[in-house]
């Protein structure tokens, strides 16, 4: 039934097509239905009569209704210009739609004198010119209710039309291509939505990019929620959602007749939110530096997004100028992004090897577009190039759809590795992390040993990360105790084995003397470590004498103060190191409190540091008490007490 | 409450005179120094020009060196003693100080109440 209607309306059209005359008839055929196309009558000028169905337009020239005035005698004219055709009704018919053709630029439609419908204003402002100067105005469907009428009449239809000065150099004025008009019949209705289907089939490309950008978007989206600190998902979702929109809006201002100048500033919008988050996406994965090229690019991307805007508002510069103007601004961008991405390829990179063939085929071609179609419009070239179709079917594709279709393959593929790299590398660390906790909790002792004449307290706490904090606490034969306690720079296994290194020579060498311990491990540890160990070693004899040296850390507190003990580098840092001792005489019950770096550096959530005075207040609490006072503060690093007590008779200080 | 995330380490190379008027080489720390700040110390210290034997390290808007970031300034040290560069200090916290004369530090570098004090005693 539907190719039957089909069939009889296009042979309805071919009817109409030999008649070329103004007056189209309703009243032939069997469906009321009739192609415009045809001669209309034409005049320049504007005129409120020439509305009126009494009007005399006998002595008006005939232009074809399916071209522009420009190809038919009128090259160049912009302003004010009437159409006017009449249609012969059959008897009955009391409904008219009338599909008219895209005109340009806005129109009023008047029947028999009355106004029925319009597009755009009349004379329509510079801002809709800027804004649908890449969408035209599309076709659009009257319906008029006429009354009914028991014998055939005629009607007459006018157009009053305006055309934009600043397109009338390469756009025509009038009609695009012919229209029709019909009964009641829903022919019209329905050629009206094959328009529009065929134009929605005409956007498959942009379609199926969109939704690919969409999907992609959600994709990047969700790699980022995981893993916040590689924000180069986020750039990507955010530059998919943006491109996935904007080909949205593109597609609905090419189907249907959207607000051109919202649509258009919103597509402007989105367009910059695109590019900036792309070349940021780009910055970022190919690990650029900010460099003054950088923010050249940066700039370039902003600059032709704040000279359209004041095109909305002003009129300092032609359109044409300002697509110029991006083009210029692109090159500088394609100059940003080639010198990146060659200089990264040429250095191994993966990524930027696979992102080289779709980045650079957008990054030229953008600029080359934008400057044919400027060229076209400031008059240079007489023939547009603004179509980049690659093939047409089964729907159009273009080279920027080619390109953000290589590049989603290209980033879906880069992403999806180093989503899958991060995670192999997190699972190392994790085991690497299991491998040191286990390491330090054997090197660093749960419960001190067994020390006669001395109470030995000891806590370890260690932070997230596997720190380098280590203790030992060696008796002697003789009844001294050597109290080894230090902090290897770094963290990790690299740390743990350290310590390891540290621990094996201080239980193998039978040195006990501080500075010959100290000296001892800086030999074993030169050369062998990339940072350097802090460390401290205190021998105390039976009789109370302790002699100390240090290298690099943190004095003991003896009885709530802290002792002056010379210091010396780190271990690690000379070949030779040389280390000062100093001497002390303890008495009975005094107590020798040792902290590691983790107790002054614990940090509270204002960024202020724990510190030397709060550690000396508390350093004659319990150890336990210490750590957790630095723990409950804001643990950073590893936190280690250590704390010894004489127990024997007192014996006085040297 | 959340705590704030550690500001990034910059450094700025700037120029500037001894108490004799002989030309002199600064580098304005600011933010954390940690183990992260490795490239922004190193990359500064590149960028030191090769005839400069007078280098001032300014810790004015320093406000947190840990463990490792004092492992990165003796290293900075060691270099600029290998390059035959005097390096004097202003700007640290008193508790900064102390660390410093801790690791001995006070062996490689003198510090100085402020910048003026620091560029007199080249």
């Amino acid at each position: 039934m539907k190719k039957t209607v089909l069939f009889f309306f296009l042979l309805i059209l071919c009817a109409s097509n030999s008649l070329r005359a103004q007056t189209f008839s309703l009243i032939t055929g069997r469906e009321p239905v009739a192609s415009l196309d045809g001669l209309w009558r034409f005049h320049t000028g504007d005129n409120p009569d020439w509305a009126n169905p009494n009007f005399d337009d006998s002595q008006w020239p005939l232009l074809r209704s399916d071209e522009s005035w420009a190809k038919q005698g009128y090259k160049g004219y912009s302003g004010y210009a009437w159409y006017r055709f009449t249609v012969q009704l059959p008897a009955g018919l009391d409904h008219l739609s009338i599909l008219l053709p895209p005109l340009m630029t806005s129109y009023q439609v008047f029947v028999d004198g009355k106004q029925v419908g319009s597009f755009g204003q009349m004379p329509a402002p510079a801002a809709v010119h800027v804004a649908a100067r890449v969408h035209l105005p599309l076709e659009a469907e009257y319906r008029l209710n006429l009354g009914s009428s028991s014998e055939p009449r005629k009607i007459t239809v006018a157009l009053r039309v305006w055309h934009w000065p600043g397109w009338s150099r390469y756009y025509g004025g009038g009609p695009v291509n012919g229209g029709a008009l019909g009964g009641k019949s829903g022919l019209i209705e329905a050629r009206f939505q094959r328009l529009k289907d065929s134009r929605l089939l005409s956007s498959g490309g942009d379609y199926s990019i969109g939704l690919f950008c969409f999907i992609a978007g959600i994709m990047g989206l969700v790699l980022f929620l995981v893993r916040r600190k590689e924000t180069e998902y986020f750039w990507f979702a955010l530059n998919q959602f943006a491109d996935s929109m904007s080909l949205g809006v593109t597609i609905y201002m090419h189907v249907y007749a959207a607000p051109l100048i919202g649509s258009d500033v919103l597509h402007a919008v989105l367009l910059l939110i695109s590019s900036l988050s792309y070349m940021l996406l780009l910055q970022t994965l190919l690990r650029g530096r900010r460099s003054m090229l950088f923010y050249l690019a940066g700039a370039a991307i902003i600059t032709p997004f704040l000279l359209f805007m004041s095109l909305l508002f002003q009129s300092w510069f032609s359109v044409g100028v300002v697509d110029l103007a991006r083009a210029v601004c692109m090159l500088v961008v394609l100059v940003w992004v080639g010198d990146l991405l060659v200089r990264r390829a040429k250095e191994g990179l993966q990524d930027a090897r696979l992102l080289l063939a779709p980045v650079l085929i957008s990054a030229v071609w953008d600029p080359v577009w934008w400057a044919l179609w400027a060229f076209f419009q400031l008059g240079w070239l007489t023939v547009s190039y603004r179509n980049s179709t690659l093939f047409r079917h089964p729907f159009p594709l273009d080279v920027a759809n080619l390109a953000e279709a290589l590049f989603l393959l290209a980033m879906l593929a880069i992403l999806s590795n180093r989503f899958m790299r991060s995670r192999r590398e997190e699972q190392r660390l994790a085991s690497e992390l299991e491998a040191a906790r286990g390491m330090q909790s054997l090197l660093v002792p749960a419960t001190p040993p067994i020390t006669p004449g001395f109470t030995v307290e000891s806590v370890y706490i260690p932070a997230s990360e596997v720190g380098g904090d280590f203790f030992q606490i060696l008796p002697g034969d003789d009844g001294s105790l050597l109290i080894v306690v230090g902090d290897v720079s770094g963290k990790g296994l690299k740390a743990a084995m350290t310590v390891s290194t540290i621990v094996g020579a201080l239980r193998g060498c039978a040195i006990r003397e501080p500075a010959a311990v100290l000296a001892n491990l800086n030999r074993v540890l030169h050369g062998q470590v990339s940072g350097f160990v802090t460390c401290s070693a205190a021998l105390i004899t039976s009789e109370g004498g302790m002699t100390i040296a240090n290298a690099g850390n943190l004095a003991p507190y003896l009885h709530g103060k802290e002792l002056a003990v010379a210091s010396g580098l780190p271990l690690g840092i000379l070949a030779e190191g040389s280390y000062e001792e100093t001497r002390y005489q303890l008495a009975t019950n005094d107590r020798l409190t040792f902290v590691s770096d983790g107790v002054v550096e614990a940090t509270n959530d204002k960024r202020e540091l724990f510190g030397f005075e709060r550690t000396q207040a508390i350093s004659n609490l319990p150890a336990q008490a210490i750590a957790e006072t630095a723990k409950q503060f804001g643990q950073e690093d590893d936190i280690s007490v250590v704390a010894v007590m004489r127990m024997q008779e007192a014996i006085h200080a040297v | 409450m959340t705590t704030q995330p550690a500001p990034m380490t910059r450094v700025r190379v700037d120029q500037a005179k001894t108490g004799n008027l002989s030309s002199l080489t600064v580098l304005r720390f600011s933010g954390d120094i940690t183990g992260t700040s490795n490239d922004a110390v190193f990359g500064a210290y590149r960028q030191v020009p090769a005839d400069t034997r007078k280098l001032l390290l300014d810790f004015t808007k320093v406000e947190y060196i840990n463990s490792s970031g004092i492992a990165l300034l003796i290293e900075l040290l060691m270099a600029a003693q290998k390059d035959n560069r005097t390096a004097r200090s202003f700007g640290l916290s008193p508790h900064f100080q102390k660390v410093f004369m801790m690791v001995g530090l006070n062996q490689y570098i003198h510090h100085f109440p402020d910048e003026n004090s620091a560029c007199a005693a080249f």
